[in-house]
């Protein structure tokens, strides 16, 4: 509501807010929110960029949280055509980013739900639970800390297990944990706090 | 007794404090022992975990993934030619089912087969009523009032109808 304002001489221009957004990142490349909505128009290559740029970050949430990589690929596979059909109602309050994180823990709480966890275990996995936690924080290769990392992911709950991958190995920030788990900021820190101390009290052997 | 601002630890390792409460803390860190202690551990421990981090797919992962999710216009265009094609097989189907009737219509045609659409009563000055039907062009019309005419027979000549 414009007061005391002298009206424009040739009539006032619409802004058309897309138009404002930026639609390449600093690199050179189209950001997230572009490539959404040229995939909202039927453009498969865009949808493909997408799936490029971000199905290896949502392959390795999947699998840090469902410690077993067929199940990963699945949910992974479910995530994106649950993007796909969902690039209509994406209303851009969160970043695609956020967005589709939040889909993949849907995906996975219902994977959870329905199915019964895999028994076979990795061979790697076997010989670690065998000989128990070794210590390897900071000095193994990098497939054998990822070994012992999911033994102990696999000892917390799926909550805790939920909200320390995404803040430890996904680097998301409170806000973008809330979008995501659907839950309050305050709820993000008390749960990662819990989260914590069980973690600590696990590896308590190898902390300072 | 644990000092109380070993609970901030957490959001101040997270870099989620305001910048005033951040910086406070920073400074209260480097006089409690057991606030230091609390952020090695955190940070160890976000050491470990985020070397652990898958930051690609294996290749193979991804091009499955692509070839299994097909983008919703390819599924779209795919259903409509499936409809058309069905629905033009079955108008086919319809359309060789018709002319198969017709053509074998054609084929059998005996005075039985007469249509019923017209019936014509006419007096004749000879003979009493004459029931005309109208008969499908099989040059025959003669011989099939013939038999109708029997049917009209009064018994004059002697013989019941």
């Amino acid at each position: 509501m414009s007061r005391g304002r002298k009206p424009a001489p040739y009539g006032t221009i619409p802004i058309d807010r897309r138009n404002t957004l930026p639609t390449q990142q600093p690199d050179g490349q189209q950001t997230d929110a572009e490539l959404v909505r040229r995939a909202r128009k039927g453009d498969n290559a865009a949808f493909s960029q997408l799936l490029d740029r971000h199905g290896g970050r949502m392959f390795g949430l999947a699998r840090s949280l469902l410690g077993h990589s067929a199940d990963a690929e699945d949910v992974v596979q479910d995530t994106f055509a649950a993007v796909l059909r969902g690039l209509r109602g994406f209303r851009g309050e969160a970043s695609v980013k956020t967005w589709m994180t939040r889909i993949l823990v849907n995906k996975v709480a219902k994977f959870r739900r329905s199915r019964r966890v895999r028994r076979t275990i990795p061979i790697d996995a076997e010989r670690d639970a065998a000989a128990g936690h070794r210590g390897r924080m900071g000095q193994a290769g990098r497939s054998d800390i990822r070994m012992d990392v999911a033994s102990v992911l696999r000892q917390l709950s799926p909550e805790h297990r939920d909200i320390i991958v995404l803040r430890e190995m996904q680097r998301m920030s409170y806000d973008e944990m809330a979008a995501a788990l659907a839950i309050p900021r305050g709820t993000v820190e008390s749960r990662l706090h819990r989260a914590r101390q069980k973690l600590k009290d696990l590896l308590r052997d190898y902390l300072p | 007794m644990g000092c109380e601002r070993t609970k901030q630890i957490g959001a101040y390792h997270d870099d989620e404090l305001p910048a005033a409460e951040a910086e406070s803390l920073a400074r209260h860190v480097e006089q409690c022992s057991e606030c230091r202690t609390e952020l090695e551990r955190l940070r160890a421990i976000s050491r470990w975990l985020g070397a652990a981090a898958e930051a690609e797919a294996p290749p193979d992962v991804l091009s499955r993934i692509r070839q299994r999710i097909r983008p919703r216009r390819d599924r779209i265009v795919f259903r409509i030619a499936a409809s058309m094609t069905a629905a033009a097989a079955a108008v086919l189907i319809v359309c060789s089912a018709l002319l198969w009737q017709r053509w074998q219509a054609a084929e059998t045609t005996t005075p039985f087969d007469a249509t019923w659409a017209t019936l014509a009563v006419t007096p004749s000055s000879t003979e009493g009523l004459v029931l005309y039907f109208g008969l499908p062009t099989n040059g025959e019309n003669e011989a099939d009032v013939e038999i109708f005419e029997d049917l009209l027979d009064d018994g004059e000549d002697g013989n019941q109808p």
